[in-house]
């Protein structure tokens, strides 16, 4: 748990320190009001919501001197996976908790889906987020950043089936599932989500194993 | 019954690239210190970071601790430190907060922690530092901050990259004295500390002869790498009738050799000159470079490899 805490402070500290991760969190949100249509626009907050505390937080931490030297010291003990841990479960939580209190702006009784898929969502990102900045780095943020303003803008072309595939979505849609209007069920996007933080979790895994 | 001695590091079959020549077998026992010498470019340094863990050899295996585990793998890691004088911590960390870390690091419960953080602090006389921002010690701090965490795991053999602080030689003793080992990795004969009993020299490719220590100094006892140069130049087969001369290399005019007997060597010289109208315009003395030290051995059997394990290991 000590050593949860102490990653999650050295993520906090390299954070705010890099303005640059600031104005990213804030380009992010701006996209949201001048793309998105304005009856969607605090539905795409809460999933904007999810991300930013990923981007904040993990953008460049990997190669970071905070990381080399965190994992350097304790890297011949057995506890070096809390640190693995924290990088994904800090991000995830941070997000999790600021989309719960907007989501409660956006309505009084959230349906059960959106607390399934929006956890889920939440670590699916971080974890995708973690192994992009491992192998892509600026053209995994490039393409996060096309995924997002496509999520954004409207109409989309093949609408449903993109929906089922814009997995930084599912929480807006589940909020604004509405079955007997044609759209998907938003059981349908917690089974999503739910494959989605599968697919996440085997790309992280075979990162670690192939850097172990 | 008495126990055989046990080993606490094995390099085995180490081969450094595909198509190298092997490098000789070799073994430490607990409660011994050893070295592995060798220049810069040589073997040492990545044989050095093997043990330790960082990496694994293309072909052949490193194994540590009574358990003989392979050096990279999570038990071989836990039973080896690394100790130099540079310490990779997060930006701004303390002395203490960096051994409580790597204690921390270990599974040790909050107060365990604590206990064993001032413990290892007053072992090594760090008290006045423990507010100490790391990347502000100097040298020798570093080298006993970086000690102390490499001893948070408890290990039972550390890697030590040589020159050592005069402050350290008595606690990597009284380390080794308990059943521990220590290797360390030195890229000139000074910079062994007294006590090592066994020296691995290295070359390219990996140990090429294990010889003991009172050997080596017997051998390189009163030599030293000369530097000479004439005005005007003098033909090098000149140089080649001083009796004992070794490794002669002559370039722009400068004369570089090695000599068992300096001062047989720089009498040779002068009398040399004298003999040929000429004058000594430059004269340097230095320590005999490793790879110099080797060529004064005689040239081991290039076609079978001896394997080495306890060349010279009392009581085995």
């Amino acid at each position: 748990m000590q050593l949860i805490i102490l990653t999650a402070k050295l993520m906090w500290e390299r954070a705010i320190n890099l303005k640059s991760r600031l104005w990213l969190s804030v380009l992010l949100l701006a996209g949201v009001f001048v793309v998105a249509p304005k009856e969607e626009m605090l539905l795409q907050l809460v999933s904007c919501s999810l991300m930013i505390p990923a981007i904040f937080l993990l953008t460049d931490w990997n190669g970071s001197a905070a990381r080399t030297g965190l994992l350097e010291l304790i890297k011949r003990g057995d506890k070096a996976g809390m640190v693995r841990i924290a990088e994904w479960l800090v991000p995830s939580l941070a997000g999790m908790l600021i989309s719960s209190i907007i989501v409660f702006t956006v309505s009084s009784h959230p349906p059960w889906q959106f607390w399934a898929s929006a956890p889920l969502n939440a670590v699916s990102f971080s974890l995708i987020f973690l192994v992009t900045e491992k192998y892509l780095k600026y053209a995994g943020r490039t393409l996060l950043v096309l995924l997002w303003l496509f999520q954004l803008s409207e109409p989309r072309p093949l609408g449903k089936i993109i929906d089922m595939l814009m997995f930084t979505n599912y929480p807006a849609a589940v909020l604004a599932a509405d079955p007997a209007s044609g759209s998907h069920h938003p059981d349908s996007f917690v089974l999503a989500s739910l494959v989605t933080v599968f697919i996440a979790a085997g790309a992280y895994t075979l990162l670690l194993r192939r850097k172990s | 019954m008495k126990q055989p001695p046990k080993v606490l590091l094995k390099y085995l079959g180490i081969s450094l690239g595909k198509g190298l020549p092997l490098s000789i077998d070799f073994a430490v026992l607990a409660g011994a210190m050893a070295a592995l010498l060798g220049e810069k470019d040589s073997a040492a340094h990545t044989l050095a970071r093997y043990a330790a863990g960082f990496s694994s050899p293309p072909a052949g295996k490193v194994v540590t601790g009574a358990e003989m585990a392979l050096a990279t793998s999570r038990q071989g890691r836990s039973s080896t430190g690394y100790i130099s004088d540079t310490i990779e911590a997060p930006p701004g960390m303390t002395v203490k907060g960096c051994i409580s870390l790597a204690v921390t690091g270990f599974g040790k419960s909050r107060s365990e922690a604590a206990h064993l953080t001032n413990e290892l602090i007053g072992w090594l006389d760090l008290a006045s530092l423990t507010g100490t921002q790391v990347d502000k010690l100097e040298s020798s701090e570093a080298q006993r901050t970086s000690m102390a965490i490499a001893m948070a795991t408890n290990p039972k053999l550390l890697i030590v990259e040589c020159p050592v602080h005069d402050s350290l030689h008595a606690k990597l003793k009284e380390f080794s004295e308990v059943g521990n080992t220590v290797l360390f990795r030195a890229s000139s004969l000074g910079q062994i500390p007294y006590g090592v009993e066994r020296i691995a020299l290295c070359d390219k490719n990996g140990i090429c002869r294990i010889v003991r220590h009172s050997e080596l100094a017997a051998i390189s006892l009163g030599g030293a790498e000369i530097t000479v140069s004439f005005y005007p130049s003098l033909p090098r087969k000149q140089l080649e009738n001083i009796e004992g001369i070794k490794n002669l290399v002559h370039t722009n005019g400068l004369y570089k050799f090695t000599h068992a007997d300096t001062v047989h060597a720089i009498t040779k010289l002068m009398l040399m000159a004298r003999a040929n109208s000429r004058a000594v315009i430059e004269l340097q003395l230095s320590p005999i470079p490793p790879g110099a030290l080797l060529k004064m051995f005689n040239p081991p059997d290039e076609s079978q490899i001896p394997v080495d394990l306890f060349h010279g290991e009392e009581g085995f």
